[in-house]
């Protein structure tokens, strides 16, 4: 048997050790070493590539598929990378000139073959990269999947490949499994009712839906003008008669477009039931869509509701909303009714607690017009197709 | 004739497919620069360019201050382009485009010199 002093035990594990860390040390700067080196001629073949893309902005297809196959392999592949990072902060022909390189770089059809990835990851950046080309995804793709992401992205391309949208297949594709949405398929929903609102009609009988899903329906439903469906109006109605206060809340919400468009409530629903609701929710959207309605015995009576009211925050819309109906009709008012009210004459300003949409904002965030940047910025977006 | 533009846009991506815009076009020669600070060290130089494109993306308010400032105190003029997203709500996924186009940006700046 070999007898190792313990001194050298020690020295042996200290030697060890060193060469680890060397190596370690090493690898940490060869490799930081290598992605410098890639990461600056990425860097400069994308700057050569620009004013190339740039300058032949306005060729045809067969053009770029000549330009590309100039290209070399490596310049290819950095390529595919950099198309769809400039299609993400790009648009008008620039960007439709960028999609046809991009079709002809096969970003496309990687992207199709990446639909049938096992990975959700894969499939995600898949379906991302097809909606930046704006290219149509087959539905089968994505109808087994419970991913909403997955959903939503899958519904946007059907909608930016165009012509041919079938409103009820997104609407399907997007509400059939009952899941909440995420916001990008809020808005997407949006978009395709905003088309055909009648497109929801096919999904609603058959599918019990989770509480977001139907609070989501509804503020959709807020935005878009189904006011000669009747269909739509008895869901809605019958959504007011939910067990769950936030539902019922954004049924009221719902319906806007109806009283806007008739100045009345639809005639099987009550509105003195809704602005005496006992949740705080239901009666603050009351007294936010009510104001709309001009019969006169109605809106004695929501305005005789609005000064019982007996919360702060409900009152402070109904101050704000139908201040000038309470002053002009009741001499004795509660202090806090009195409160709101003045609070609502100084801010002068109506509806401060509406529910935050994308289409909300795009509608409150219109370019300004000042005199210092005349014309430019006074211009409409023209992004269009995916804002 | 030659004018100067400079770009200030934060986004390096945007900044650069702009200035590439820029440069492409005859009359216009442009320079990127990130943020006000750079902006106005390079506009209190003697050869200040004529033209500044500020591309708002998200802090418009500030864009339209900092406008207004170029306009009042150096000798150019300040294009506000609104790129701003329709809202910081949507998923990083897909919508993050600003609204700029740099093929018809330089033919619309070049009308307004």
């Amino acid at each position: 048997m070999i007898n190792i002093p313990f001194v050298q035990i020690y020295e042996l594990i200290a030697y060890i050790s060193l060469a680890g860390l060397c190596l370690v040390g090493v690898l940490t700067l060869g490799a930081s070493g290598y992605l410098w080196v890639r990461d600056t001629f990425v860097r400069q073949t994308v700057a050569s590539l620009r004013p190339e893309i740039v300058a032949h902005a306005g060729s045809s297809e067969q053009d770029w598929e000549a330009w590309v196959n100039e290209r070399s392999r490596l310049e290819r592949r950095i390529l595919r990378r950099e198309v769809p990072r400039q299609l993400r902060v790009v648009s008008g022909s620039y960007a439709t000139q960028l999609k046809t390189l991009g079709r002809a770089l096969g970003i496309d059809e990687r992207a199709d073959r990446a639909l049938s990835a096992r990975i959700k990851q894969k499939r995600l950046i898949g379906l991302t990269q097809l909606t930046l080309l704006d290219q149509a995804v087959p539905l089968q793709h994505v109808r087994g999947t419970e991913c909403p992401r997955e959903r939503a992205l899958a519904a946007q391309c059907v909608i930016s490949d165009s012509a041919d949208i079938q409103p009820e297949s997104i609407v399907r594709l997007l509400l059939e499994p009952g899941t909440p949405l995420p916001e990008y398929g809020v808005y997407t929903l949006y978009r395709v009712m905003q088309q055909n609102p009648l497109s929801l009609l096919g999904v609603t009988d058959d599918t019990t839906w989770d509480l977001t899903l139907t609070v989501q329906v509804l503020s959709v439903l807020q935005y878009i003008d189904y006011s000669s469906s009747d269909a739509i109006r008895d869901w809605i109605g019958a959504r007011l008669r939910d067990e769950q206060p936030a539902v019922r809340a954004a049924a009221v919400h719902a319906l806007g477009p109806y009283i806007r468009a008739y100045a009345m409530t639809p005639p099987e629903v009550d509105p003195l039931t809704i602005v005496r609701d006992p949740s705080i929710r239901v009666r603050a959207a009351a007294f936010q869509q009510f104001p709309a309605i001009e019969e006169t015995t109605v809106r004695r009576k929501i305005v005789d509701t609005a000064v019982e009211e007996s919360n702060e925050t409900v009152l402070l819309i109904a101050g704000q909303e139908f201040g000038t109906a309470i002053s002009g009709t009741h001499k004795s008012i509660t202090p806090a009714l009195r409160r709101s009210m003045a609070w609502a004459r100084a801010t002068n300003r109506r509806r401060t607690t509406r529910w935050r949409t994308p289409w909300a904002l795009e509608w409150e965030h219109q370019p300004l017009k000042t005199e210092s940047t005349p014309e430019l910025l006074s211009e409409p977006r023209p992004t269009g197709e995916h804002a | 004739m030659v004018t100067d533009v400079l770009v200030v846009a934060s986004n390096d991506m945007v900044r650069s497919v702009v200035v590439t815009g820029f440069n492409h076009h005859p009359e216009l020669a442009a320079q990127g620069v990130a943020d006000a600070r750079e902006c106005r060290s390079v506009l209190e130089t003697n050869d200040s360019p004529a033209i500044v494109v500020v591309v708002a993306i998200l802090t418009r308010t500030d864009s339209i201050a900092f406008c207004e400032e170029i306009n009042a105190q150096y000798a150019a003029t300040a294009i506000l382009i609104n790129a701003t997203r329709v809202s910081s709500d949507i998923p990083r996924d897909i919508d993050t485009r600003p609204a700029i186009d740099p093929i018809t940006l330089p033919e619309q700046v070049s009308r307004n010199v």
